[in-house]
């Protein structure tokens, strides 16, 4: 189901928070309320896919229970290997297992083997790669003696499941909400219920009156990537750029809105991120819940920065090819992951060899642009697209051809260039409390009621596909 | 005037506690729904609901062809059934090929729910089923990509025979779009259309008593040599690049709803003539390198020909305009083919042998 939907917006949603909290003087029934709406909205795509959900949340409840009760290191590394084989394998056979099959077949077909491996053709159940994220936290961080256990099944069962961070994050540790679990509110914070309103409101906006309406310029210029020239790749890359960031912090908004309508505080997963003056305060401020997963679950067990500079670079390297990897079972993916690692040990050196100070103004433009030409590689469907794109923005195919389309996408791109400068130059969600009154309450009534009337071109998330 | 404004500025800007906040901006959400929906439904533009206080605006090929079938003197022999793209197919024709009586009961979008109810709705008002059936199959209207026509549901004299094949979603959907932009802006335009005493008078097309297309400007345009081929190839270019990128494969419950129409026929010695309709070659063409048309036509086919095969129905395929010896010119845009192609079509369909055959090409 989609947030952007009539179904959510005037059947699920409502009834959900009604009955939530009707249901406050029985916190089970209610954890079980809420778990069995989150396989609802999950299972509205493809039922089948709540199976996978459920064995995964099974599995990691049990492997969680064991590694707290095991008695030695080794027994419980047991038990989290489990916890590992079973989340990675999950992502394996659903998310990369067509991806290694047919880059197998290529190298084969290379040196004249053939193509003797059948590439499966597998859905991927969407928000698959976030939830065994979370899953894996839980285990991962029980082992690490950082949290204790679920209260119960159903405690863990709604951790995993809950609907408003489901499918595309935040990436929500358990320890994130274990209090917030454990000690449900039993009446609505009406100032929490509020500030939930205007996240949920701003993030419908971002994405319905922004990130749709770029859209709309960015899906006809790429359809037919053979026909960029210099002008419609810069239009195209300059709309994605915005498109992607509207869509995706729309969605975590409006995941923090509902939260808050329920009683939940989810963590910050956008802070900005198009202002950053380097690359690695992009990383700081972009998806910052995967980061800081990246950072914890891998970049510090490899070895953070603990064994001096060379091999600090390399585990940032080592560990934005992966991320690179997570987002995609496919090659643009994985240079999107090398280009970003790249540029983050750039960073790196110059920090730690040079030490002059960049101007803010000249180093929110450079990380910009270089954040901007990595989306070539992220938006592309294969690497022929990627090399396309980037001869077209060096002006390879010609200025362009048909001004008649330059012409129109220019309307689009001033939408885009609009949207630049308020990520540039307004405040972040986080950073603005509304002030309570009737104008502002109408003000987000009236947004939300156009955001509702724009459904019919119902939509879906970009990061639905990861 | 000033100190009114000043007042309600006061107003706007006093502070309010959450819980009141709260209330106020859930309550203007849904009271402005409600208006909105209200005038939607009561408009009804699009003829989507059950409201007839006012006459859509849009043409609804299922409540023109329903009309136009009640009003015949004579029961056709055989129906034509099958989306836009088999609108073209002339019951004249096909009666000096078979001297039966025929009707092109072929609608926008038409898919096989479409042709089930048209087939239930045949059998329940005669209580017996046409001698012959003409049914063009659009690959893409086999995948559950594509929900059901809203307007199927919103046609009562059919949509009593395929309330089984609508779900619960799609119905729900249906009401979701009484808050649609899209629809209340039609609304506007209808309502200021009833105020001015504004009549449609620039119709795109009409329907022939014997269910067959008129493009009333289009083949004025294509007579007076000044018709924009291009323009309309490349609506339908955009349109199918979009729609063949979604699919997936054919779906079991399409394929079902179109077994059971065969079933039916078969049931009651109706001959089936199935086919899958016809592209023009540079559409194929570019759907061929593009997007998985390929992969998901020749699915579609196997599907479609094993089922005919079961159930005694002559199938062939005319996706390619080779298969009839068709005419590359004789389209009026990029999907629709005209009456020189439709004629092949026919010719090569009563050619094929008259027991059941099955005869992918």
């Amino acid at each position: 189901m989609l947030f952007n939907s009539y179904v959510f917006m005037l059947l699920f949603l409502p009834l959900v928070l009604a009955a939530w909290w009707s249901l406050s003087p029985w916190p089970q029934i209610r954890l079980g309320f809420l778990v069995a709406s989150s396989y609802v909205f999950y299972g509205w795509w493809h039922w089948e896919f709540t199976l996978l959900l459920l064995f995964s949340t099974m599995v990691d409840y049990a492997v969680g229970e064991n590694i707290h009760s095991s008695m030695t290191k080794k027994a419980k590394g047991l038990w989290l290997s489990i916890s590992l084989v079973s989340n990675l394998g999950l992502l394996a056979y659903f998310k990369y297992c067509g991806f290694f099959a047919s880059s197998i077949n290529n190298v084969l077909d290379a040196f004249r083997f053939g193509t003797p491996l059948n590439v499966p053709e597998i859905i991927l159940p969407v928000g698959i790669s976030f939830y065994t994220f979370q899953t894996l936290t839980y285990c991962v961080d029980i082992f690490r003696g950082e949290v204790k256990p679920a209260k119960s099944f159903m405690h863990f069962a709604a951790y995993v499941s809950m609907f408003p961070q489901l499918i595309a994050g935040p990436i929500v540790r358990y320890s994130d909400v274990e209090t917030q679990m454990q000690d449900l509110s039993s009446n609505p914070n009406w100032r929490e219920v509020a500030r939930g309103i205007w996240f949920f409101v701003i993030g419908m906006c971002q994405k319905i009156l922004i990130a749709d309406t770029v859209a709309k310029l960015v899906g006809p210029l790429l359809a037919d990537p053979e026909q960029l020239q210099f002008v419609s790749s810069w239009g195209a890359i300059v709309a994605y750029t915005v498109q992607l960031y509207f869509d995706f912090a729309g969605y975590s908004n409006m995941a923090i809105g509902l939260g808050l309508m329920m009683g939940f505080s989810f963590p910050q997963n956008f802070d900005s991120p198009y202002q950053a003056v380097s690359m690695q305060s992009f990383w700081r401020r972009w998806h910052m819940t995967l980061s800081s997963f990246l950072r914890d679950y891998l970049y510090i067990p490899l070895g953070g920065n603990r064994f001096g500079k060379f091999f600090s670079y390399r585990n940032l390297l080592v560990v934005m090819l992966l991320g690179g990897f997570w987002h995609g079972a496919g090659w643009t993916f994985v240079l999107w992951g090398a280009y970003h690692g790249t540029l983050l040990v750039i960073n790196g050196l110059y920090r730690d060899f040079f030490k002059i100070p960049v101007p803010r103004p000249l180093g929110v433009a450079m990380t910009f642009l270089a954040v901007m030409m990595g989306w070539v590689l992220f938006r592309s469907t294969d690497l022929q697209m990627a090399q396309h794109w980037y001869s077209a923005l060096f002006g390879l195919h010609g200025i362009e051809a048909d001004m008649g389309r330059a012409v129109v996408m220019s309307l689009g791109f001033f939408v885009s260039i609009a949207a630049l400068l308020f990520c540039w130059f307004a405040p972040n969600t986080w950073n603005y409390e509304p002030r309570l009154t009737l104008g502002t309450a109408l003000a987000l009534g009236v947004l939300l009621v156009v955001c509702i009337l724009r459904f019919d071109a119902e939509s879906p998330f970009l990061y639905f596909q990861f | 005037m000033y100190a009114i404004m000043k007042v309600v500025i006061g107003k706007l800007q006093a502070p309010m506690a959450p819980k009141q906040y709260c209330l106020c901006a859930t309550g203007f959400v849904v009271l402005s729904l409600v208006l909105v929906g209200s005038i939607n439904w009561l408009v009804n533009p699009f003829g989507q609901y059950s409201c007839g206080f006012m006459a859509p605006i849009v043409q609804d090929s299922r409540r023109e062809k329903v009309d136009l079938f009640e009003k015949l003197d004579i029961v056709p022999d055989g129906l034509i059934l099958g989306s836009s793209r088999a609108l073209k197919f002339e019951p004249a024709y096909l009666q000096t090929r078979t001297s039966q009586n025929f009707f092109n009961f072929a609608v926008n979008h038409g898919r096989p729910e479409d042709f089930l109810a048209i087939v239930r709705y045949y059998k329940s008002r005669f209580n017996r089923l046409p001698k012959t059936l003409l049914i063009g199959v659009d690959i893409a209207s086999l995948d559950d990509v594509i929900p059901n026509d809203a307007r199927l549901c919103s046609e009562p004299r059919l949509f009593r025979f395929a309330r089984d094949t609508c779900s619960w979603s799609e119905d729900f959907e249906r009401f979701g779009q009484l808050f649609s932009f899209q629809q209340l802006n039609s609304s506007f335009k209808s309502l200021r259309s009833a105020i001015l005493f504004k009549k449609q008078t620039d119709l795109e097309q009409t329907f022939l008593a014997d269910g067959v297309i008129r493009y009333i400007k289009r083949e004025k345009e294509i007579e007076s040599g000044c018709y924009d081929f291009e323009s309309a190839f490349e609506y339908n270019q955009r349109e199918f690049l979009a729609l063949f990128g979604k699919l997936t494969e054919p779906s079991q419950r399409r394929l079902g709803y179109l077994h059971e129409t065969l079933r039916i026929c078969e049931e009651h010695h109706c001959k089936v003539y199935l086919f899958t309709t016809v592209a023009h070659p540079r559409l194929r063409e570019l759907l061929a390198s593009k997007t998985n048309f390929l992969k998901t036509e020749e699915k579609s086919l196997a599907a479609i020909g094993s089922m005919a095969k079961e159930l005694g129905a002559c199938f062939v395929d005319f996706g390619t305009v080779d298969s009839f010896a068709g005419d590359p010119n004789g389209f009026v845009d990029g999907i629709h083919p005209l009456e020189p192609n439709t004629r092949r079509m026919i010719d090569s369909l009563l050619s094929k042998p008259n027991e059941a055959s099955y005869a992918i090409q």
